[in-house]
């Protein structure tokens, strides 16, 4: 068990090629562990088929041994000679040599019999041929001559023995032979077989195992697809080994995970971002509707006392109509100043604020200001920021013609030009120079100075809230020809707007 | 999962290469029993030698001897059966001899060549059991057989339940063995004689002894089948004194179409013989307990070997066998046989 996990966990730490090699080496070695086991088998087996008729190889020597010697014999009787002696003495060794290989005990086998009966015989022979031999020497013809039939009759049937064994040997052999034959083919059968089957084995081993490596690639790629795909909500996958794949999978579950906390980050920023957008957005138009507010309430009310002043002085000095009259008109433009305080209105009532406006300082200035007005119908429905006209015509009578000796007249017009509508407030008072009219326009002079008798709602004020209502693209112009020669302040605003409102 | 697989597959493997192993291994090793036959070995080394014919009956004999020898602790050699040229009776004993063998047993005769080659072995200490047929003049240790005298006697016992009762007339033949020295022919063609003479006074039925060829390997046959063709020469009773001459008589007679022309006496017991008799082709048969026979012998050498000396006539028992009890015989045989498978 140990060993088990012990073995597990070296696995686990193998690279790829180690695993694959690994695997590839021990199925190699299988086969070829059955190959080599098979082929000793056979080896051995094919020698013990050779050594079949090693039987029948020993008998034929052992045939020619026993000729040797009756020839030898035959020789020496013949001619007597030294030769034919030695040649018999040669031959009576090597015969008593190989029969000594035979077997000498009673036995219930048939060969190892018959061996018995050759050995025995043989004995007798070669006794017998001594004595032939030895009568031979002694010149004894009558015995020799028995002897000799006696031995050549014994060596005939020492040779049918031998012959006889020898077909024995042989049938035998040729039974062992194919009983061998049988086996050998039977285990080739049996070898090709198993071989098949490690062969079987060897290649579910591969299959499994390459599986088990690429499984983990295949489910990587998977994932990691899934994440190409833009899904990055994928689950950790498991590291099973510390493998390349594995290492490869840990890196891929740790960037996944990066990228996902990133973009969790990312997203929180965004949101903040909004977040902080919308405040500004909200604090942006608060803060015009403050300005607004602040600019409308800019109107000095230095100008409500002394107009009411006038009233005042006028009411008690005739109580008369006109002073009703003139008190109508106080009420009404602040009225309008209370009611359009934060509002826009029709150019129809800017109008009639400047016609109070112009009314009520001809009341206080006794008619010094000569007044008219030329204004296109069409036009008297369309919404502008309330109290734009006002300050420019009171503009108009505080520099330009408050202080000149001649007839002071303002004249507004207003008209359409080129689709859009033109508001013009000339005045034949003290003039511009340019560089006045460009610190004007750049809103450099400051005009709510203390002591000043200005409402409040100066230039600047006019301008700011024309470029805030009409998102910059209203035009607000001053035209000057110079000292004591008028000036005209003309407003262009867009013409849509018109239509829009008359919708 | 994956892992448990490859567990299983390689258990698989280790036992594929197991079973493989131990298989080659059985291969190779049944291979070399096989081609290393088993055997034993024996302190002594007897032989039997036989006659020419390779009946039945020296068949029985040899098991029987071999049977009670290997008992004994000794093997006993059909001497000269697996050899590629016949050799005659006596140049095997003279083989025998030559091969100093332990033991001999062979059927004698009373010719010189035989005596003399017994008496040479019993000199070479050789010690040699006649079986059969006796060589009663040799220094043979031992007859194992019957007596001839007395198997006549059962044969004219025979004859005469042959022979109608009234005339008591007839020829009788006996096919005799070529071989003069057989004198035991002779005393049992003696026997017969006597045995019908004492029945039937001088008026007795001829009784004339033919010779069989035994020179060629199967002229046995051919001169029985040639009394056949003769119906001069057809006797009422043919008598044989052996298996072989039993068996030829009985197929040419069944040949020739003269069943119940000519009666049959035969001898041994047969599976063939035994069929003729309760067929009814051959009137009966005489046998010897050749198990008997084989075992008396292997005895008589053994008892020699051991106290140097033994009985000199050993009895064998005969039987005749009738129709009747030949089917009893074939039927018990049977049964023993399918018991036996």
């Amino acid at each position: 068990m140990r060993v088990k996990k012990l073995m597990a966990e070296k696995w686990k730490y193998l690279t790829l090629q180690q695993k694959l090699s690994l695997f590839f080496v021990m199925t190699a070695m299988a086969i070829l562990a059955v190959n080599l086991y098979m082929y000793a088998v056979l080896n051995a087996m094919a020698e013990r088929v050779e050594e079949v008729y090693v039987s029948n190889v020993s008998l034929n020597e052992l045939a020619q041994a026993l000729d040797y010697v009756q020839d030898s014999m035959e020789s020496y009787l013949n001619t007597k000679s030294s030769e034919a002696m030695e040649a018999y003495y040669r031959s009576d060794q090597q015969y008593r040599q190989l029969q000594e290989g035979l077997n000498d005990r009673a036995a219930d086998n048939e060969i190892l019999l018959t061996e018995k009966n050759i050995r025995s015989l043989s004995e007798t022979y070669l006794e017998l041929a001594a004595s032939v031999i030895q009568a031979k020497r002694g010149r004894n013809v009558e015995r020799y001559g028995a002897l000799y039939e006696d031995a050549r009759l014994l060596y005939e049937e020492i040779h049918t023995f031998i012959y006889s064994l020898n077909n024995e040997q042989f049938k035998d052999n040729s039974r062992n032979y194919q009983a061998l034959m049988n086996s050998l083919r039977n285990m080739e059968l049996t070898s090709v077989v198993i071989l098949l089957l490690v062969q079987l084995v060897n290649v579910s081993l591969i299959i499994v195992s390459t599986r088990a490596i690429t499984k983990p690639l295949q489910h990587l790629a998977a994932v990691a697809d899934e994440v190409a795909g833009g899904n990055f909500e994928v689950e950790q996958i498991p590291v099973q080994s510390m493998d390349e794949v594995g290492i490869v999978t840990g890196a891929f579950n740790q960037m996944v995970g990066n990228i996902r906390e990133y973009i969790c980050r990312l997203q929180q920023t965004m949101e903040r971002e909004n977040q902080l957008m919308e405040r500004e957005l909200m604090m942006q138009s608060h803060l015009k509707d403050a300005q607004l507010k602040y600019l409308q309430a800019q109107i000095n009310p230095h100008f409500l006392f002394n107009t009411l002043n006038a009233g005042a002085q006028l009411a008690m000095m005739e109580d008369a109509r006109r002073t009703g009259e003139f008190l109508e008109n106080m009420a009404a433009f602040f009225r309008y100043n209370v009611r359009r305080n934060d509002q826009d209105a029709t150019l129809a009532e800017e109008i009639r604020l400047v016609d109070n406006y112009i009314y009520i300082l001809n009341v206080r200035f006794s008619g010094e200001i000569l007044f008219s007005r030329e204004v296109d119908e069409g036009v008297l429905k369309v919404r502008v920021p309330s109290m734009i006209l006002q300050p420019l015509v009171e503009n108009a009578v505080n520099y330009g013609i408050r202080n000149i000796e001649r007839e002071g007249r303002i004249e507004l017009s207003v008209y359409w030009q080129d689709g859009n509508i033109c508001i013009s407030v000339w005045d034949n008072g003290a003039g511009m120079e340019p560089e006045r009219i460009r610190q004007v326009l750049a809103g450099e002079v400051k005009e709510t100075e203390p002591g000043s008798s200005s409402n409040g709602v100066g230039m600047h004020n006019v301008m700011e809230r024309l470029r805030l209502y009409f998102h910059g693209r209203a035009k607000l112009e001053i035209f000057s020809e110079g000292k004591d020669r008028g000036t005209e302040v003309l407003i262009t605003i867009p013409g849509e707007e018109e239509k829009e409102c008359t919708e | 999962m994956r892992k448990k697989a490859m567990g299983i597959l390689l258990a698989v493997m280790t036992l594929l290469l197991m079973v493989l192993f131990v298989a080659l291994r059985r291969f190779g090793q049944g291979v070399y029993t096989q081609y290393q036959e088993t055997y034993e070995t024996y302190d002594q080394h007897y032989v039997m030698i036989t006659d020419g014919e390779d009946s039945d009956f020296w068949n029985t004999v040899y098991d029987s001897a071999l049977a009670e020898a290997r008992r004994e602790g000794v093997y006993i050699e059909r001497f000269g059966e697996g050899l590629a040229v016949n050799y005659s009776r006596n140049e095997l004993l003279k083989m025998a001899i030559q091969a100093s063998v332990d033991g001999i047993i062979v059927p004698g005769d009373e010719d010189e060549e035989t005596i003399a080659l017994i008496n040479e072995a019993v000199e070479k200490g050789i010690p040699v059991v006649t079986v059969l047929r006796d060589s009663s003049s040799s220094l043979r240790k031992c007859f194992v057989g019957n007596n001839s005298y007395n198997l006549g006697q059962e044969y004219g016992r025979q004859i005469l339940e042959i022979l109608p009762e009234d005339g008591r007339k007839g020829t009788v033949m006996v096919l005799v063995n070529e071989s003069k020295a057989d004198t035991s022919q002779n005393l049992t063609l003696l026997g017969i004689r006597e045995t019908l003479e004492q029945e039937l006074g001088k008026n007795i039925p001829a009784v004339e002894s033919r010779l069989v060829d035994n020179t060629g390997n199967f002229s046995a046959e051919e001169s029985i089948r040639d009394i056949f063709l003769d119906p001069q020469e057809m006797p009422d009773i043919l008598l044989c004194l052996n298996e072989v001459y039993t068996r030829c008589a009985y197929q040419a007679a069944v040949d020739y179409n003269e069943v119940g022309t000519v009666q049959i006496l035969g001898y041994y017991d047969s599976e063939t013989i035994l069929n003729a008799v309760a067929k009814n082709i051959v009137y009966s048969t005489i046998t010897m307990d050749a198990e008997q026979m084989g075992r008396l012998c292997v005895q008589a050498l053994e008892e020699y070997r051991q106290t140097g000396y033994t009985n000199s006539y050993m009895a064998v028992d005969t039987r005749l066998i009738g129709m009747e009890e030949a089917e009893k015989l074939l039927n018990d045989r049977q049964g023993t046989e399918e018991s036996a498978e």
